[in-house]
């Protein structure tokens, strides 16, 4: 079986684009925003980037005029065919997948939503088809608290088992954690990474997803890229992009990506941003509510795709199309770089699912209480000690205890109760009624 | 005539270069090149040459001579006279021949080789490519698996390429008779190259299959060019000969009365370095050359041969690929290749440019089991293979190389064999990063059907090299038959053709003297100079210090092989004591041949817990035989594991942490004789000889009744065979 390599519009654009090892004695790769002037020239001349591979293409660039690219630059990006060929096989042999803007593979929301601001290329491992199914960005600091953690691999679970993809930014913490914990019900995660795929890919707790389909990572940035702040920034953007809905889990100040990230999508209106709004609720969070945010349902959660519903936004949605140069020239772009192939499979996202089952309201106390009990039995305490804290009777105390441990969610050692740090199975209920298949 | 400069601020866009050229341009750097006036295009050169300069992509298959070189010499030329980059030369060449580079530098073309054997010259070469000094650079395959050579070396000069040769393209067919694990990622890497850089692969010797195999690989746009490959300078003959006594002796017989000088072709680096001692022996100039030679003791032989300072080389297959003596005066083969096409292609080397030459190919009775080991140890085995992978999963960080040997206890060729197999998979399911091998996030499984596959077409070719060992018909016309030559008939000058040959026959004493040799053939025992790196021995680690190595010693015989190979085997597995022919052999060739100087004036042995008795009542008769004293002072305080039952070196130095004690009372300062039975690892004497030198003994000198450490044929395994 030989590895899937990359179409010829990707190699154009990886030549163009890429650093492929080299040290920009020769030449310094375009930039997203020169890339683009070049792309927009390019359809104006109904040439694709692989038309730069063949005489046409080369001919043609004799006459490139642009005040952004210069034409010698081009050229010897060009002509590094040879190391792209030599990085190319060591990406792809390792399985990384690489696609750029007028690939099939290409995620479409990309070139809907962020238009110029599409990467031009993407790396990935695993089904880069799951790009395009829409799902639940899950969000928060890299520093959480055992409760979010606990709340966050809930979040997960809960995805895979009503088959909604999970969308992160497979950093530590809230977006590991609820992302494992997706995966491990064989549930749909997506990680979208702020440094190169290199190292992560190979991480062995992610192996068996990857390979069985569970799992896919992206990145903007080359398989060796190191992971920075500006990168970090950019990156939520891009997780915000595949997502239909998301959930701020927790966020304790207003600094760092994923703070922005949640901000700028409040402004935009696109997709409803939830918070997390449960016991202490963090000043981040409570500053996303005073922007826009709503908080997020109470569990149990048997309906998840509900939250993609945009009935409580204000407005439309809008693309991203602020920082346009010009009116029309990104469209453009999207159109010059649409895929090729006649039956694409890559349709634009489909409209946010339409719910068709309600949200049953359960009257069952324990789902109100089971979170406020999990909180705080992440100190273990004995049954009495419990009670008291809730105020109930020892034997109610007992009765919600013994259906935790049965669910899995609290453990007893010797006369003490603890809660278990891995996902629950709090829905496994009521999915099978609530779930609302997408696909 | 001078390319432009890297940094030219008026680098242009490049003109499309093959209108510009026209072919008495060509022709006249053709003819500076080949240094002859008069000298023509060969049949298609041309015709290459354009292809390339209009930047497609190009198969030749030419036999040698035709002029592979000049097609990618004269494109070099060209295409940097239009301002291109310099090109990238793949090829498992040590360097380009001497005429080669000369006829480069005719037409202003610049070579130089990056390989592992120069380091020193990279920063020089790396500055030349900088600064658009070099028009072309030779790697070997192996260097583009060498992560920190591409990453530190070549992706820094490889923004511009201006053309790629792959040299022996037929090794990229794994229904290639030569298929080479490194060729897999050149096919990888051609796939990955965008349709901008010109290709040209080129090869020798490639039938029907392989080049269809090769299109296939690398693609529809291949255009192919393809001449007759028979070779009218050879006369073919085949001898039987089932005993290799009798193969050395009708050598031994034959070699000083065929023409110049010439290859004999050996099927592994024993029988290359035994046949070399006895041609020597018979005071016959020839030197063994094999793959275990490093690049410069490579080199020199190479020369050697070209000077006609020896009258043959006995090689490998390690000699080959690229070596280029237009008048070799004969080609002999000591065993039957594995495959026609390989016998083409090794015979193929006599007789370039010289009228008469012969090919002559010998047969014997180890023949099929040679080439059943190499059918059986091609390919990993599945249990194997998914040992190791496990491994790797379960590590969190992957695992070193040393890790995986403690790990898995697999032998040094098989661990290599199998880390080697799974590298070249496309994708691969492993990576090496760093230092470490980890896991691919791909799904893999193990090519059951391709392999079978493979072993069917291997076994199907060692049938038609049998058929050719015995066929009555023109065997130039068999040979060139097999490679689908369209062109072949009867060549009139094969022995079948003329009914005629070099004689048969040898004379009886010199059969009688190589059977002698073969039982007598002793063997150094090179010291080992280091701790196994990154391992500490009973807290020493790194380098052994002079004063603590061992001597070299000496074995007696081989494990395993007739004559006193047998008696030592009879010895340790029946008899329980080592027979008094077996002493008889050893004082002379301690006393004769190995001489060890100074002299030893005391004798010890290494002691065991499992045969209290067969080593020590050895030693103590060599002792009285020699005239020294026997003294006890080694004791085995742990038993430990048999040393074959741990796999690879690592294992074997581990084994013997805390097993012996030496009585530094009874220690004697002289030089002492250190025997043993058996030699594998070299460990025990090592340890031991440092234990002795630390109790204050004199030089140690190690004695082995045989070596066993080519108790299997490992160490010719095909994995190594491309170092």
């Amino acid at each position: 079986m030989m590895m899937a390599s990359p179409t010829q519009d990707a190699q154009a654009v990886l030549l163009l684009c890429a650093n492929l090892g080299q040290r920009h004695e020769v030449a310094r790769p375009l930039t997203p925003k020169q890339y683009s002037a070049l792309a927009k020239w390019l359809h104006e001349r109904s040439l694709r980037p692989r038309d730069l591979l063949q005489d046409s293409g080369r001919d043609a660039l004799a006459t490139l005029d642009l005040s952004e690219v210069a034409k010698d630059q081009v050229q010897r990006l060009l002509d590094r065919g040879a190391a792209l060929g030599v990085v190319v096989e060591r990406w792809t042999n390792s399985g990384i997948r690489i696609v750029s803007r007028g690939d099939e593979e290409y995620p479409a929301r990309y070139r809907t939503y962020l238009q110029h601001r599409a990467p031009p290329l993407i790396y990935g491992v695993g089904q880069l088809s799951c790009l395009q199914l829409g799902g639940l960005a899950v969000v928060g600091s890299r520093e959480a608290s055992k409760e979010d953690i606990a709340f966050s691999q809930r979040v997960g679970a809960a995805c895979a088992d009503q088959h909604i993809p999970l969308i992160s930014g497979a950093a530590k913490g809230i977006d590991f954690e609820s992302m494992m914990s997706a995966i491990d019900r064989k549930g749909t995660a997506i990680g979208v990474l702020a440094d190169g795929l290199g190292r992560v890919a190979i991480t062995p707790a992610y192996h068996e997803a990857i390979v069985d389909g569970h799992l896919t990572l992206i990145s903007p940035y080359e398989p060796e890229s190191h992971w920075q702040t500006f990168a970090a920034m950019e990156r939520n953007r891009l997780i915000y992009a595949l997502a239909d809905a998301a959930l701020v889990v927790a966020w304790s100040d207003e600094k760092g990506g994923t703070w922005a990230g949640a901000v700028e999508a409040l402004k935009h209106k696109r997709i409803p941003v939830y918070v997390k709004a449960l016991y202490e609720i963090p000043a981040g969070n409570r500053k996303l509510v005073q922007l826009g945010a709503q908080e997020s349902p109470h569990e149990p959660w048997t309906n998840l795709p509900r939250l993609f519903a945009k009935s409580d936004l204000p407005g439309t949605p809008q693309v991203d199309d602020h920082n346009s140069p010009q009116v029309g020239d990104s469209c453009a772009i999207a159109v010059s770089e649409q895929p090729t192939c006649a039956n694409s499979t890559s349709a634009p996202p489909s409209a946010p699912a339409q719910l068709t089952v309600q949200d049953r309201a359960p009257s069952d106390a324990y789902y109100h209480i089971v979170e406020v009990m999990l909180h705080l039995l992440a100190e273990p305490m004995d049954a009495r000690s419990l009670a008291e804290k809730l105020n109930v009777s020892l034997s109610q105390a007992n009765a919600w205890l013994k259906r935790a441990i049965k669910e899995g969610g609290v453990e007893k050692t010797k006369k003490r109760y603890a809660r278990i740090l891995t996902p629950l199975s709090l829905f496994a209920h009521d999915s099978d009624t609530a779930v609302n298949k997408r696909s | 005539m001078a390319a432009p400069p890297l940094l030219d601020p008026n680098y242009a866009v490049q003109p499309r270069v093959a209108q510009f050229i026209s072919k008495s341009r060509a022709l006249s750097l053709l003819r500076t090149a080949v240094g002859s006036p008069t000298a023509e295009f060969h049949p298609d050169q041309w015709e290459a040459v354009q292809l390339l300069l209009r930047r497609e992509r190009l198969l030749v298959v030419e036999r040698t001579g035709w002029g592979k070189s000049s097609v990618y010499f004269l494109a070099t030329r060209l295409l940097r006279d239009t301002g291109s980059g310099c090109t990238l030369l793949i090829s498992p060449l040590l360097s380009l021949m001497r005429n080669q580079i000369d006829s480069a530098r005719r037409i202003g073309v610049r070579a130089e080789t990056i390989n592992s054997s120069n380091t020193g010259d990279w920063p020089r070469i790396q500055n030349a490519l900088r600064q658009d000094k070099v028009d072309i650079l030779l790697i070997s395959p192996e260097r583009l698996g060498d992560e920190e050579f591409v990453t530190d070396c070549l992706l820094p000069i490889a923004a511009r390429i201006g053309l790629l040769v792959v040299d022996e393209a037929h090794c990229i067919s794994d229904w290639g008779h030569d298929f080479r694990p490194d060729y897999r990622r050149i096919v990888r890497i051609l796939r990955a190259l965008p349709a901008n850089v010109p290709v040209v692969a080129t090869t020798a010797t490639a039938n029907d299959r392989v080049v269809t195999d090769l299109l296939e690989q690398l693609g529809p746009k291949l255009t192919t060019i393809r001449g007759p490959l028979t070779r009218e300078s050879l006369m073919l003959q085949n001898i039987v000969l089932p005993d290799r006594a009798a193969r050395m002796a009708w050598i031994a017989h034959h070699l000083p009365n065929l023409p110049g000088s010439g290859i004999i072709y050996a099927l592994t680096l024993k029988d290359a370095t035994t046949l070399a001692i006895w041609l020597q022996s018979r005071r016959i100039r020839t030197a063994a050359y094999h793959g275990d030679l490093d690049a410069n003791e490579r080199e020199k032989l190479e020369e050697r041969l070209l000077r006609n300072d020896v009258k043959a080389l006995v090689a490998t297959v390690a000699l080959g690929m690229g070596f280029d003596k237009p008048d070799i005066g004969f080609v002999i083969h000591f065993q039957r290749p594995p495959s026609v096409i390989h016998y083409y292609q090794q015979v193929g080397r006599a007789g370039r440019a010289i009228q008469e030459a012969h090919g002559i190919l010998l047969s014997g009775d180890e023949d099929d089991e040679i080439a059943d080991y190499f059918i059986r140890t091609a390919f990993p085995t599945a249990p194997d293979v998914d040992r190791l992978l496990a491994a790797l999963r379960a590590a969190k960080e992957g695992l070193k190389y040393t890790e995986l040997q403690r790990e898995l206890n697999f032998s040094d060729s098989n661990l290599h064999r199998t880390l080697q197999f799974l590298l070249m998979e496309s994708p691969s399911p492993i990576r090496k990063l760093d230092e470490r091998y980890v896991r691919n996030p791909v799904p893999w499984q193990m090519p059951m059907e391709r392999i079978q596959r493979i072993l069917r077409l291997r076994r199907h070719e060692r049938q038609r090299i049998r058929e050719y060992v015995t066929t009555d018909k023109c065997l130039m016309q068999f040979l060139s038959q097999e490679l689908n030559d369209p062109a072949a008939r009867p060549c009139g000058k094969c022995s079948n053709c003329r009914e005629a040959g070099l004689s048969v026959a040898f004379p009886s004493l010199s059969s009688e003297a190589a059977t002698w040799f073969l039982s007598a053939l002793d063997l150094p025992i090179q010291p080992r100079k280091q701790w196994l790196c990154g391992h500490s021995f009973e807290r020493q680690s790194g380098k052994i210090g002079t004063p603590f190595q061992t001597e070299v010693g000496r074995s007696l015989c081989r494990w395993g092989d007739p004559g006193f190979g047998d008696l030592v085997r009879s010895g340790k597995q029946q008899l329980g004591k080592f027979s008094d022919q077996l002493l008889a052999a050893a004082v002379p060739l301690i006393r004769e041949r190995w001489i060890p100087t100074p002299p030893p004036t005391w004798v010890t042995c290494v002691p065991s817990r499992r045969h209290t008795s067969l080593v020590p009542d050895f030693a103590h008769r060599l002792a009285a035989a020699l005239g020294l004293p026997f003294v006890d002072c080694i004791h085995k305080v742990r038993e430990t594991t048999p040393q074959k039952s741990r796999q690879n070196s690592l294992m074997q130095m581990c084994n013997l942490e805390a097993a012996f004690d030496v009585n530094q009372g009874i220690v004697q300062m002289g030089p002492v004789l250190l025997v043993d039975d058996l030699v594998d690892s070299r460990w025990t004497f090592t340890v031991l000889g440092f234990k002795l030198r630390q109790a204050g003994s004199g030089l140690v000198f190690p004695f082995a009744l045989a070596d066993s450490s080519a108790r299997d044929m490992e160490r010719r395994s095909r994995w190594r065979r491309a170092k």
